[in-house]
């Protein structure tokens, strides 16, 4: 397999914290003004060098496009050809938000529009490089193939990044028929192992080669090239790749004036100043921490089989230090000072200043409170949202001051909103805000607002410190939102037809790829009920795989926060949990487990 | 214009591959099929030869004016397609 579910969420994960890293950083430069650390910078540079390579290996091609010219802008701060200064790292830090965004997105494709942020980067760019090499940003290169049939066309920019990089840049030529199939090879594994090689900037087939369906004689040969960057020399590409000198062609010639262009004496070669193994990611360290965990728990074990009555504290003890271990890790990965995140409410209103022509001071007191990160980002688009509404209540004023001041209670964080001057309100006034009611709810959180004269207008959001998170896929089984949790699916099966379903064994089962996946019953109803469904869900609990029937589902991650179950719905043994979804909806989380045990004991 | 999805419900791989070609030359050539939908539920794996069918597929649609569309294709194969830049030549949807 070329890619697994695994390796995606690894990267989501890996990117989401790297990207928190790089706001954070990217503030930090904005402070420095011209006398930037280099070393911070550099650091930018890499931490998005490496989400443009993790996006180019699982062929996310906008989140690539997109870090990619982040990268450029980088590259030119890291060289010193242009300084941070708050309208670079505004646009910067607009790059990074949607890359959060396309993130958030990759399940589904990374539908989003990037154009906006991509302009402006690019502008950027192009804006301080010097001259000669000021069009390479918009201009584009034809690489033409060997066989003169076919040319690659590749921006400028891009391949005078990959020569900066000390990189070469090659074009390779094989045949998917005698180089792939009748080597036993997969079509996933000889691109992944092309990858391992260097970055493949593009590709392309010779489609016409391949012939039609009615042209038997050809498609016996599918010619497939590969316009490579790599560090390795031609030599070493050649002995590592396997290929004959037929095979592979050094760009040269074609692209000699941009060699002279990445050449220049003031620039620096960026990759051989920057190991690709100067620090441990965040998800390794976790894994360390965690290996180091499975190991504590293991002796614990061991203790409990091996011991005598008098020694089990020993392993209590054990356990507990596995405990305390986990706890740090979840509150490391989760639980962060919430002005680290929610500056970005003062970033929007800033914008929505501006667009609007007035004046708008956001004070955002909150000390070293610490929040859950996810609470944190949902938070952001309802809090400006209603800061929004608050500045449009005074709008015949030029200059308003809004203040967002944190505070903690015993299990609650509190958000409260305010004028910085109650008066500026002269009567009694509320505010609606139905939309974003919605969203707070989902967060098991609260809103209210009140008026008095002495203090304006003031809303308060209320929000549990603790709250429990499943990250899952929503699906729709007759006409009821349900959230199913992800790491119980294991795929997802789409437009079923009637004769899929039987009974078996006084079970109802699904045929699939010549096995027979029992199905769990949510409701006691009919055969005719589950030959009806169209979508099916196979989930696993622990070495039980199962099919749960629903009308559809959406393969879009949500992260559903758990909530107590009302009386009516406890009564329902195969559901765990509700949750408010942001759209207002209500989703249950069903009892896995309990759907698992619930099928004969053949299965 | 006459439309018609496909689906193969089964890896697409050497073995499979000249039944299939048959079947989609069948279903262009002479049913008169220009506008073909293959759905890749419940596949996993295109070698070599059934990516050749698909780019076959391509070619003969596009002699029609026709036009091929991959839907429901899993997340190795929707990323092996947008790598070998298929997608280029033809819609991939993903499942």
């Amino acid at each position: 397999m070329l890619i697994d579910r695994e390796t995606i969420d690894i990267y989501i994960e890996e990117t989401n914290q790297t990207l928190a890293e790089i706001e954070e950083n990217l503030l930090d430069l904005e402070n420095m003004g011209k006398n930037i650390d280099m070393s911070l910078a550099r650091r930018v540079y890499h931490a998005i060098y490496v989400i443009r390579n993790g996006a180019s290996l699982l062929s996310l091609s906008k989140t690539k496009e997109l870090s990619q010219k982040i990268e450029n802008v980088m590259g030119l701060i890291c060289t010193a050809r242009l300084t941070p200064n708050p309208e670079v790292i505004n646009i910067l830090l607009q790059g990074i938000d949607c890359l959060h965004q396309l993130i958030e997105l990759i399940h589904s494709n990374e539908d989003m529009d990037i154009d906006e942020q991509s302009v402006l980067l690019t502008g950027l760019t192009s804006a301080v490089l010097p001259d000669n090499i000021k069009q390479s940003v918009t201009e584009v290169r034809e690489i033409p193939l060997p066989d003169a049939k076919h040319v690659f066309q590749i921006p400028e920019f891009n391949i005078i990044q990959e020569l900066e990089q000390g990189k070469n840049i090659y074009i390779l030529r094989y045949d998917l028929i005698k180089d792939v199939q009748e080597k036993n090879n997969t079509p996933f594994d000889f691109v992944r192992f092309i990858q391992q090689h260097g970055e493949m900037i593009d590709s392309v087939f010779d489609i016409k080669s391949i012939g039609t369906l009615e042209e038997q004689e050809l498609g016996q040969e599918m010619p497939y090239f590969v316009l490579l960057a790599s560090t390795l020399s031609y030599e070493q590409l050649t002995k590592s790749l396997g290929i004959q000198s037929h095979q592979i062609k050094q760009v040269k010639s074609e692209i000699a004036d941009l060699v002279h262009s990445s050449a220049e004496p003031h620039q620096q070669k960026l990759a051989s100043t920057i190991s690709v193994h100067d620090r441990k990611t965040g998800h390794k360290r976790r894994m360390e921490l965690l290996n180091a965990l499975s190991c504590e728990l293991k002796f614990a074990m061991d203790c409990f089989a091996h011991t005598q009555d008098g020694k089990l504290s020993l392993g209590k003890a054990r356990i507990q230090s596995v405990l305390d271990g986990l706890e740090k890790i979840m509150h490391q990965n989760n639980n962060v000072l919430a002005s680290k995140v929610l500056w970005k409410i003062g970033r929007n209103i800033r914008d929505h200043a501006y667009q609007s022509n007035i004046q708008v001071k956001f004070d955002l007191q909150c000390g070293m409170i610490k929040i859950d990160r996810r609470i944190c980002n949902q938070l952001i688009d309802p809090v400006t949202q209603i800061i929004v509404k608050m500045i449009r209540l005074v709008q015949n004023n030029t200059s308003v001051q809004i203040c967002l001041n944190i505070t903690k209670s015993e299990d609650r964080i509190i958000l409260t909103l305010s004028f910085s001057n109650p008066q500026i309100l002269t009567q009694e006034i509320y505010l609606e805000f139905e939309n974003e009611e919605k969203i707070i709810h989902a967060l098991c959180a609260d809103i209210t607002q009140s008026f008095a004269l002495s203090t304006g207008l003031l809303i308060k959001i209320r929000v549990p410190q603790n709250l429990f998170f499943v990250p899952g896929y929503r699906a729709v089984i007759d006409n009821q939102n349900y959230i199913i949790p992800k790491f119980n699916v294991k795929n997802c099966l789409t437009n079923l037809s009637e004769s899929m379903w039987h009974e078996k064994d006084s079970c109802i089962v699904f045929d699939f790829k010549e096995q027979s996946i029992p199905v769990a019953k949510l409701s006691n109803t009919d055969f005719s009920y589950y030959k009806n469904k169209k979508a099916l869900i196979v989930c696993e609990v622990g070495k039980k795989r199962f099919g749960l029937p629903a009308d559809s589902i959406e393969m879009l991650e949500w992260d559903a926060v758990c909530q107590n179950l009302s009386k009516q719905e406890d009564s329902n043994s195969s559901i765990a949990a509700s949750c408010f979804l942001d759209d207002g909806h209500i989703a249950f989380i069903p009892d896995m487990g309990f759907l698992a045990r619930e099928l004969p004991m053949k299965w | 214009m006459s439309k018609k999805v496909i689906s193969p419900g089964q890896d697409i791989v050497a073995s499979m591959v000249p039944e299939f070609k048959k079947r989609l030359q069948e279903l262009i050539v002479e049913e008169g099929i220009t506008e073909l939908d293959i759905d890749l539920t419940g596949v996993e794996m295109v070698d070599s030869v059934g990516l050749g069918a698909f780019i076959a597929t391509h070619n003969t649609l596009s002699q029609k004016n026709g036009k091929l569309t991959v839907i429901n294709a899993s997340d190795d194969i929707y990323s092996l397609f947008k790598t070998m830049r298929l997608d280029q030549h033809f819609e991939i949807q993903q499942g």
